[in-house]
């Protein structure tokens, strides 16, 4: 029976929850001139003029940010079979389907079609993951060969004492 | 099955940790405390701000990467653990 792939959407959450503070303290510096008093009528100061847009630019990264985790979530839920996945759209049919071989056009060459790791980085990192995961469960394997046997050696010890 | 290490969204994370590194330093490069005398109310909310981002940003950073290796490790060690149980059943 195979098992279920794990649903891995903590990290996600996090960085929603980095986000919401970032965004509240972008706000905060917007209204801070003003709320705290540096910045009283007139022409805007470099101080507050800083705060404002400084303020605005945090805000609006925080927006693209929680949106984008939110995305994540959602495509690491579909991943898992948590939620349904987006209905793919049927393909036209090309001209050339139906005559003869010669005309239709050759296909390209697929381009790590079948590979679920599509950046040097991450291959690099898959990679990395896979050599802790052998040498973590060569390890265990390892440990519950001697495990099996210590407690035998052990006892007869114990006994002896 | 794909699992990523790392989300689009942590770009936003970097380049909020930016800027609170500048809402530290923008006090001086913008001479609006004045050198020598008290932090003025502006300059304490910068510093203040500033931190808060970089913390926020930095937590949020370590938490997406060390949580996505974590899952990577699982999904690797799930994928030997089924290449393993195929292997047996051949």
């Amino acid at each position: 029976m195979a098992r279920r792939r794990p649903v891995a959407i903590g990290r996600h959450l996090w960085g929603i929850a980095a986000s919401l503070v970032t965004g509240l303290a972008g706000a905060w510096l917007m209204v801070a001139p003003f709320a705290i008093g540096y910045q009283n009528g007139g022409s805007w100061t470099d101080a507050t003029k800083n705060d404002f847009w400084t303020g605005l630019a945090v805000v609006i990264l925080s927006v693209i940010g929680i949106v984008l985790f939110s995305l994540s979530v959602v495509g690491e839920l579909r991943a898992a079979g948590v939620l349904k996945p987006r209905p793919q759209p049927v393909p036209q049919m090309p001209a050339w389907v139906g005559q003869p071989a010669a005309a239709a056009p050759q296909p390209a060459a697929p381009a790590a079609a079948g590979s679920p790791y599509h950046d040097e980085l991450e291959r690099t990192m898959a990679l990395l993951a896979t050599t802790l995961a052998a040498e973590l469960a060569e390890r265990r394997q390892a440990r519950s060969g001697s495990n099996s046997q210590q407690p035998v050696t052990t006892q007869i010890g114990g006994q002896q004492g | 099955m794909k699992t990523r290490l790392l989300s689009p969204g942590i770009i936003t994370l970097v380049l909020t940790l930016a800027a609170g590194i500048w809402m530290i330093i923008a006090p001086a490069a913008l001479n609006t405390q004045p050198r020598g005398a008290h932090w003025t109310h502006a300059t304490i909310n910068d510093v203040v701000v500033g931190g808060v981002l970089i913390a926020a940003s930095l937590i949020g950073i370590a938490l997406h990467l060390g949580l996505g290796l974590r899952a990577l490790i699982q999904a690797a060690e799930l994928e030997a653990s089924e290449a393993d149980s195929t292997a047996a059943t051949a």
